[in-house]
């Protein structure tokens, strides 16, 4: 299992480090577009909205109450997103556009700079036979369930969904990193995929190193 | 009622000219102006202005009479007074309070808690229970609701202002004795858990119950299917502005969403989870704002000749009612407006002179019920300041007012009205409702107006803080706050106002039913 969880975290490094370019990309052109956005600009902005909403939520269901040694992590994912998602509402209502979509469709991400690759259609087919629309969220009944536990057992199903949401999300930002019009949303689509998989390999971590005593701490 | 900027958070928590009865003219060249109730035989008109208590009655006592043209009361409950929103069901109405938080010596009252009044002899409403579940004690302020399928009352904690924790629900098919369905040991203490509740409101047929919060704009279903043990089957839209009333199309799966900054109606699918999907996501369908600085309450559906509307009242910026078409629900449309004189922007240095002393709310409209969903021929509002107004609505784009009931001012009776959030707290409050001059936007005089009512408050405080003796945080009390639903009952209206409590009105001269 240790060895298992190791082999994750160094391939998430490698991706990591990969990632680095294009984080980069994004970064060094930071004067502001005022160009119209294009449909993944606007796709983009309203389905990782959605996407980090659920994750807020699940930090929300973690932090209000009952006993965690996840508090750390998850005010990290919270504070990140709920700023992320600030971010994209802003440039949704600057571009006059809904903040909410009309539709579960993603079919915005067939809107890039070139036709759909495997690896993108395989991830467009996992969306399309997603309840939700978006593969890795949560259901209600996992929600209630986490809502119901305390302690490591609601560490290790936060845990659990927290990187399946995560892992869902990915290819959202990987392609808005690269095919979206507006230098702030690549740069924030590179972040985000940065930042997510550096908790990816943070929640592994934790998955895999359980408190012997099973007692948390607030 | 929302106090949800920062100005509120800042300074809030703790710190005759014409005749208008006799007539039926358009009382303004603004198209947002309603013509005049004809008062009959037995009124009390206004003095001033329609919807105005004049700065000359406040500080004469006329306010003390009340004003009422065509409305007669027949029959009334005070008790300790009300809070926000109290609902009215069968032969009850439940009248809400401020809550414990906000006056911890409530617990110690007789009657803590939801006060429940029984209107079967609408002569002599008597008081027949009280409700104490965790949310009913800590105050429900727009949450509190009746799903009549259903026959459930349910509300959240909200207490002052926004709040989180606890749903009550309780079985009502005896009016007068409801019974809590969701004790604490069937329902999970967190529920509805990460909800910041202020408003609620039920699915048409009574199965979920929706809670909106001010601050971090955020929405809750909670699945009431099995009231014994209501469960959350949606939480989210974080900074979205899901911060006020809302209401369903019949089926349950379109919602209109009244928000606030911008005053406005955002039209959602919701209809994951009214079918309870695994994964539910909810979609925009269209949305229309009138008002970057206003605050919209909630947003009725109705129907005439067959054609959507919605009625929505906005409690900001003297903004009154808008109808908006809906035909086309992803560009809804606003068709009318309805402002009283008082509300008009040229009377904005009369609405601060007068209500200056009077707590965090100006003249504002709060919430309308109609007589019938279709072809309505009436429409009911309740207003801070300003009473009960009844508007002919025949013709939406044509509307009138045919009656009104502004109860008598309660000056002095803050330390006998501890349910009524209007006498602790909201009456001691400055201004926050009305601080850009109306007419759909900031003005030019912006900043002066802000200016005048802070300099009008802090003038005022003074006199206030001397009124100690009649009740150390109730403001001036010189006008009524009645922001709870009317109810049309046979010819009869049932409302209640936070001072005054349960009244049931009578109309008089024919003006209702309208033929």
């Amino acid at each position: 299992m240790a060895r298992r969880i190791v082999g994750v975290a160094l391939r998430l490094l490698a991706g990591i480090a990969l990632l680095g370019g294009g984080y980069h990309y994004g970064a060094r052109q930071t004067v502001a577009n005022m160009a119209a956005p294009s449909p993944v600009d606007v796709g983009f902005a309203q389905f990782m909205r959605g996407h980090h909403d659920q994750a807020v939520v699940m930090t929300q269901i973690l932090l209000g109450r009952g006993t965690t040694r996840l508090v750390g992590l998850a005010r990290s994912i919270q504070t990140a997103q709920l700023i992320e998602i600030g971010e994209m509402k802003g440039w949704l209502l600057l571009w006059g556009k809904p903040v909410l979509p009309a539709t579960t469709s993603m079919d915005w991400m067939l809107f890039g700079k070139n036709a759909p690759d495997a690896e993108l259609a395989r991830y467009l087919s996992d969306c399309r036979s997603s309840p939700g629309g978006m593969p890795g969220m949560a259901s209600t009944q996992e929600l209630n369930e986490l809502r119901q536990l305390d302690g490591e057992a609601r560490d290790q199903l936060f845990l659990r969904l927290m990187m399946r949401h995560h892992q869902g999300g990915l290819p959202m930002a990987h392609f808005a990193a690269r095919n979206a019009r507006a230098d702030a949303v690549r740069t924030l689509a590179a972040a985000i995929e940065v930042q997510q998989m550096q908790e990816l390999v943070a929640m592994a971590v934790l998955q895999a190193n359980q408190p012997q005593n099973g007692l948390g701490k607030r | 009622m929302s106090m949800s900027c920062c100005r509120t958070v800042c300074v809030g928590m703790f710190l005759s000219l014409l005749v208008a009865c006799g007539n039926s003219s358009v009382p303004s060249s603004s198209p947002s102006g309603v013509a005049l109730a004809e008062c009959g035989p037995g009124s009390q008109p206004e003095t001033g202005l329609q919807g105005q208590v004049p700065l000359a009655d406040r500080d004469s006592g006329r306010n003390l009479q009340g004003y009422n043209c065509n409305l007669k009361l027949v029959g009334q409950y005070q008790g300790a007074g009300a809070s926000v929103v109290s609902p009215s069901f069968d032969t009850c109405a439940y009248l809400s309070t401020s809550g414990v938080l906000l006056d911890p010596l409530q617990a110690l009252s007789p009657m803590p808690g939801v006060v429940v009044v029984d209107a079967g002899n609408p002569a002599q409403p008597v008081a027949t229970a009280n409700l104490t579940g965790p949310s009913m004690l800590i105050g429900t302020w727009e949450s509190l609701k009746v799903t009549e399928p259903r026959k459930l009352l349910g509300g959240v904690a909200v207490g002052g202002l926004i709040g989180a924790g606890f749903f009550d629900v309780y079985d009502v098919s005896d009016c007068a004795h409801p019974v809590q369905l969701n004790g604490l040991a069937g329902s999970s203490l967190e529920l509805p858990d990460n909800v910041l509740g202020h408003e609620g409101n039920w699915s048409p047929d009574g199965k979920t119950f929706w809670a909106t919060g001010t601050a971090a704009g955020s929405i809750t279903a909670i699945d009431v299917s099995n009231p014994a043990s209501p469960k959350i089957v949606y939480t989210g839209l974080q900074g979205f502005p899901a911060n006020h009333g809302v209401e369903f199309t019949a089926d349950g799966n379109t919602m209109y969403l009244s928000t606030c900054l911008p005053g406005g109606v955002v039209v959602l699918d919701v209809s994951d989870i009214q079918s309870r999907k695994a994964v539910p996501m909810i979609r925009q369908i269209g949305s229309v704002s009138w008002n970057a600085l206003s605050c919209a309450q909630h947003a009725l559906p109705v129907t005439w000749n067959g054609k959507p509307y919605l009625i929505a009242p906005d409690e900001f910026d003297s903004e009154g009612i808008h109808i908006i078409d809906i035909a086309d629900p992803t560009q809804p449309k606003i068709v009318k407006q309805i402002q009283l004189q008082i509300q008009l922007k040229e009377n904005a240095k009369l609405r601060t002179a007068d209500t200056v002393g009077d707590g965090a709310f100006g003249y504002e409209s709060h919430y309308c019920a109609v007589d019938r969903s279709a072809d309505p021929t009436a429409l009911a509002c309740g207003y801070f300041q300003s009473g009960v107004r009844v508007f002919n609505v025949v013709d939406p784009l044509q509307p009138y007012e045919i009656a009104y009931y502004n109860p008598p001012a309660q000056t002095g009776k803050g330390l006998s009205l501890q349910h009524s959030l209007h006498a602790w707290i909201g009456g001691l409050l400055p201004p926050i409702s009305d601080l850009y001059t109306s007419d759909s936007g900031a003005s030019a005089d912006t900043v002066a107006t802000d200016a005048r009512y802070v300099g009008g408050f802090v003038a005022a405080l003074p006199g206030l803080l001397a009124a100690a003796g009649s009740g150390p945080v109730s403001g001036n009390l010189s006008a009524d706050w009645c922001s709870s639903p009317p109810r049309f009952v046979g010819n009869q209206l049932w409302v209640t106002c936070m001072d005054n409590g349960f009244m049931a009105l009578q109309f008089t001269n024919g003006v209702y039913p309208i033929q």
